[in-house]
């Protein structure tokens, strides 16, 4: 009730009370105006559906979503005022805002969710994996939407907040026929988001500018610019001469120039987007000995000084995971012990295992593939882990792989016997989690479950907890799911790795945890006054 | 004249012919396609994957696939991208105004001063002149382009603000034609620069070597025993004749220039062809990828053809009868 509220709220000045009766404290009261420029890698194309990041930064403004999620993980009215799950948890119900409009001004209406959400399910890389337990969707007016399921789904909700798994589309713009993924209207696209494309400069820049009618409060920026920009150096030159507002640390640089950011006025730097769930892994390919054996994969993880990676290595910027599912996750395991480092028991372990060291102090040789994109991720890690493991009688050939393509291949092929990776969590382990791990997803494909461990109890709790509708029980299942994994160890994950936001402190109400700069920037407004 | 030069075109025809199929069995060595890829950066779906390879034709057999592409090329079709979610040719056109500017702009830089560098140092060989002209082209010959880029960006756009850090353009762009031309000038002084840095040393390391040998033919000493001025012996009988192997050079650089985009445009984040051919090999964007190579062979002849016509400018002996090779 008190959402609908919020959403007729227009008046600057009621809007603190507003937001203060609908339950949010705001600090001061949002002024419009102030133009955030964000330095972005190429941007290859407005459709929302593409899989790169630079494309999931512009989306989340220029299209909505039924739902959004806010830095605590819950969820909040966006284009849907309302919705309610069916109490045998196979129903979900929308009802839309109905002052909702596509930029074009047409009503965004039950038709358009339908088309949307069957674009997503056939041309997402995770559609049937988010919503294939979706039967069927009823529109019994324009303004309610009916999810039926096969299956309890609880995943589905969060994975409706972000427009880079649903984005609301224009049926009446794109449903003519065309492939939707080659559809030339992304080049001039009619969305459902807080911001309008005005000037679609690309490959070399975007122009967004409010869009009026946007059923919700804001947006208070007048202008958002996207630069693209090739070079790491080019965007701390930016920065430093106050031409950027935002940008994502990730994408160019390695953790040492994040450090050049401190000493600028305005700008921080800070871990972010949550809901992307990065998370550095070391995959084991338990197919082959001596790593068929637990034992030797309980060592190879007791060897490895995960502090000095994410102290030393990655400046404090990265985390000492404590199981399969990052902590910042609401399935996490944030209580539980980090993975340890202690060569006393690695060594104990590999002789228990029946892998003496021989008179060079050598037990055993394993292949080690990685990338050579993500400087400190890959490479350094990956050079570290030589004369780490080396000091418990391992010795690590290393191979770097010159393109992600080559890479895969191996992977896929089952071709190694240790193998960095970089498998997202996303939102949900349904999504980002449970692929890894489960018996049936062993396949000859990258981000499968490609160590080929198989445990039939971790398949049963990953199936109970995907149809678990009641959070703290879900959450019970993938802390049990968790503990079993982590005792037996098939991957060995290295170090939680979150995305940095590169940001000028002037730009107020970002949303940093949640979906970070993936998600929409309504809220956001300009505080000239504010500092670091 | 015109049979050598209707020679020149049709051989030049066939050549593409080679270059296309070369260029598409070779891609086909290197490990995974474009799908592959999108699934090493991720995960996928496999229903999704399914779909993916047969919308864009990678479910079907090398030789159907080869087929297909050049009956399509010679439609004037160079596919579909993938990753642009756009036809081939308007993710090339888009691109290849800039690094054509960028090119023609860090050539011109770069034989100019590269000449009048190589002529001022040829005229005095043992001057201080001389020496200083060999030492910076060996610096410049011998400093990455890379490093040389972010050199001039620290320098003239972080410590001394005078240029633009990166883009082809202000945001929003002037909408004006003069102005538009200006922002874009202004914002490609520090990269042309940087690009012509390597050709520049080699220019005048050319121009000199070339100009001593002429002028110390016996032809420039009859025009001068003729009594004419200095100038008139050295622009019109001297350089003339050096021309020769300098044209060739900027000629054979006209190739060259794209490897040269690829780091000044990656450096100063210019949309040009450059970057968008590396991160198309990385991405196994083929159609990109076939694009920009069919597109640069096509030029790479196209400025031999211009070079061979500009010898004929230079020198009317060349290609005529009498003195046929």
């Amino acid at each position: 009730m008190h959402l609908k509220f919020l959403g007729r709220c227009t008046q600057a000045i009621a809007l603190a009370a507003c937001l203060t009766l609908a339950g949010m404290t705001p600090t001061i009261a949002q002024e419009k105006g102030g133009k955030a420029v964000i330095a972005s890698a190429k941007i290859a194309s407005l459709n929302p559906l593409h899989v790169s990041a630079a494309v999931g930064l512009v989306s989340p403004q220029v299209y909505g979503t039924l739902v959004r999620m806010n830095d605590d993980w819950d969820l909040q009215p966006n284009l849907a005022d309302s919705w309610a799950m069916g109490d045998d948890g196979l129903s979900f119900t929308f009802n839309l805002n109905a002052d909702a409009t596509f930029h074009d001004g047409a009503p965004v209406t039950s038709a358009d969710v339908k088309y949307s959400l069957e674009t997503s399910l056939a041309n997402h890389r995770f559609g049937p994996a988010m919503f294939g337990a979706i039967e069927s969707v009823e529109t019994p007016d324009p303004q309610t939407v009916v999810f039926k399921l096969s299956r309890p789904s609880p995943a589905i909700l969060r994975s409706m907040t972000s427009p880079r798994f649903l984005p609301i589309v224009p049926k009446h713009i794109f449903d003519d026929g065309q492939e939707f993924m080659k559809h030339p209207r992304h080049a001039d696209p009619v969305g459902s988001g807080p911001f309008k494309v005005v000037d679609n400069g690309l490959p070399s820049y975007l122009v967004l500018e409010p869009f009026e009618e946007w059923a919700l409060p804001g947006p208070y920026l007048d202008q958002i610019v996207f630069q693209v920009i090739g070079d790491q150096s080019a965007v701390r030159v930016g920065f430093q001469r106050g031409e950027f507002h935002l940008a994502s640390g990730t994408a160019l640089s390695t953790y040492r120039d994040l450090e050049n950011y401190d000493s600028m006025e305005y700008v921080s730097v800070d871990p972010c987007c949550e809901g992307t769930g990065s998370m550095f892994a070391m995959d084991m390919n338990s197919r082959r000995p001596p790593l068929d054996d637990v034992r030797v994969r309980e060592a190879i993880s007791l060897a490895i000084n995960r502090p000095f990676i994410t102290e030393k290595l990655h400046l404090g910027r990265s985390f000492v995971p404590t199981g399969p599912i990052v902590a910042s996750n609401p399935f996490g395991m944030k209580d539980a012990e980090p993975l340890e480092y202690d060569q006393g028991r690695a060594n104990a372990l590999l002789d228990e295992a029946g892998y003496p060291a021989g008179s060079d102090g050598t037990r055993f040789e394993l292949s080690l593939i990685h990338l050579s994109i993500w400087r400190d991720l890959h490479i350094t890690v990956g050079e570290y882990l030589v004369p780490q493991l080396a000091e418990v009688g391992i010795k690590i050939n290393r191979e770097q792989m010159p393109d992600t393509g080559s890479w895969g291949k191996r992977v896929s092929a089952w071709d190694y016997d240790l193998a960095l990776m970089l498998p997202g969590n996303f939102h949900d382990p349904t999504v980002g989690v449970s692929r890894l791990y489960v018996c049936d997803n062993i396949k000859n494909r990258a981000y499968t479950n490609t160590s080929g461990y198989c445990d039939p109890e971790v398949d049963a709790l990953f199936s109970q907890a995907a149809i678990e509708s009641d959070e703290p029980k879900r959450k019970d299942l993938y802390r049990q799911v968790g503990e079993r994994i982590r005792a037996a160890m098939p991957i060995t994950w290295i170090a939680e790795t979150p995305s940095q936001m590169i940001r000028d402190v002037r730009l107020q109400d970002m949303s940093i945890g949640g979906w970070g700069f993936y998600g929409p920037m309504d809220r956001v407004w300009w505080n000239a006054d504010a500092t670091k | 004249m015109f049979r050598s030069f209707a020679i020149r075109v049709l051989s030049g025809v066939i050549l593409l012919l080679a270059v296309i199929v070369l260029n598409f069995l070779l891609i086909q060595l290197a490990p995974g396609d474009a799908v592959d890829v999108l699934i090493a950066d991720g995960g996928a779906s496999e229903e999704v994957i399914q779909r993916i390879r047969e919308t864009y034709g990678l479910d079907q057999s090398v030789p159907t696939q080869l087929l297909r592409y050049i009956a399509a090329i010679f439609q004037g079709d160079l596919g579909y991208s993938f990753h642009f979610n756009k036809p081939v040719t308007q993710v090339i056109l888009e691109a290849l105004p800039v690094t054509i500017m960028l090119g023609l702009a860090a050539l011109f830089i770069s034989s100019l001063f590269g000449t009048v560098l190589g002529v001022a140092a040829a005229l005095r060989p043992n001057h201080l002149t001389s020496h200083l002209v060999t030492f910076i082209s060996l610096i410049g010959y011998a400093t990455p382009t890379f490093w040389f880029g972010m050199m001039m960006l620290i320098a003239f756009a972080s410590w001394l603000p005078l240029f633009p850090a990166y883009g082809l353009t202000s945001v929003p762009p002037p909408r004006d034609f003069v102005g538009y031309a200006l922002d874009v000038s202004y914002h490609l002084v520090l990269p042309a620069i940087t690009l012509s840095g390597l050709f520049l040393a080699s220019i005048s390391r050319l121009s000199r070597a070339s100009m001593l040998d002429v002028l110390g033919a016996d032809y420039i000493r009859t025009a001068e025993a003729k009594g004419l001025t200095r100038a008139s012996v050295i622009y019109k009988h001297a350089l003339r004749n050096a021309a020769i192997p300098i044209v060739t050079m900027i000629g054979l650089q006209l190739g060259q220039l794209l490897s040269g985009a690829v780091l000044v445009e990656t450096v100063f984040s210019l949309p040009g062809i450059g970057p968008l051919l590396f991160e198309s090999v990385l991405r196994r964007d083929y159609p990109v990828m076939l694009g920009i190579l069919l597109m640069s062979a096509v030029m790479v002849i196209v400025a031999n053809i211009l070079t061979d016509l500009t010898y004929r400018l230079i020198d009317p002996r060349v290609g005529s009868r009498s003195n046929a090779r």
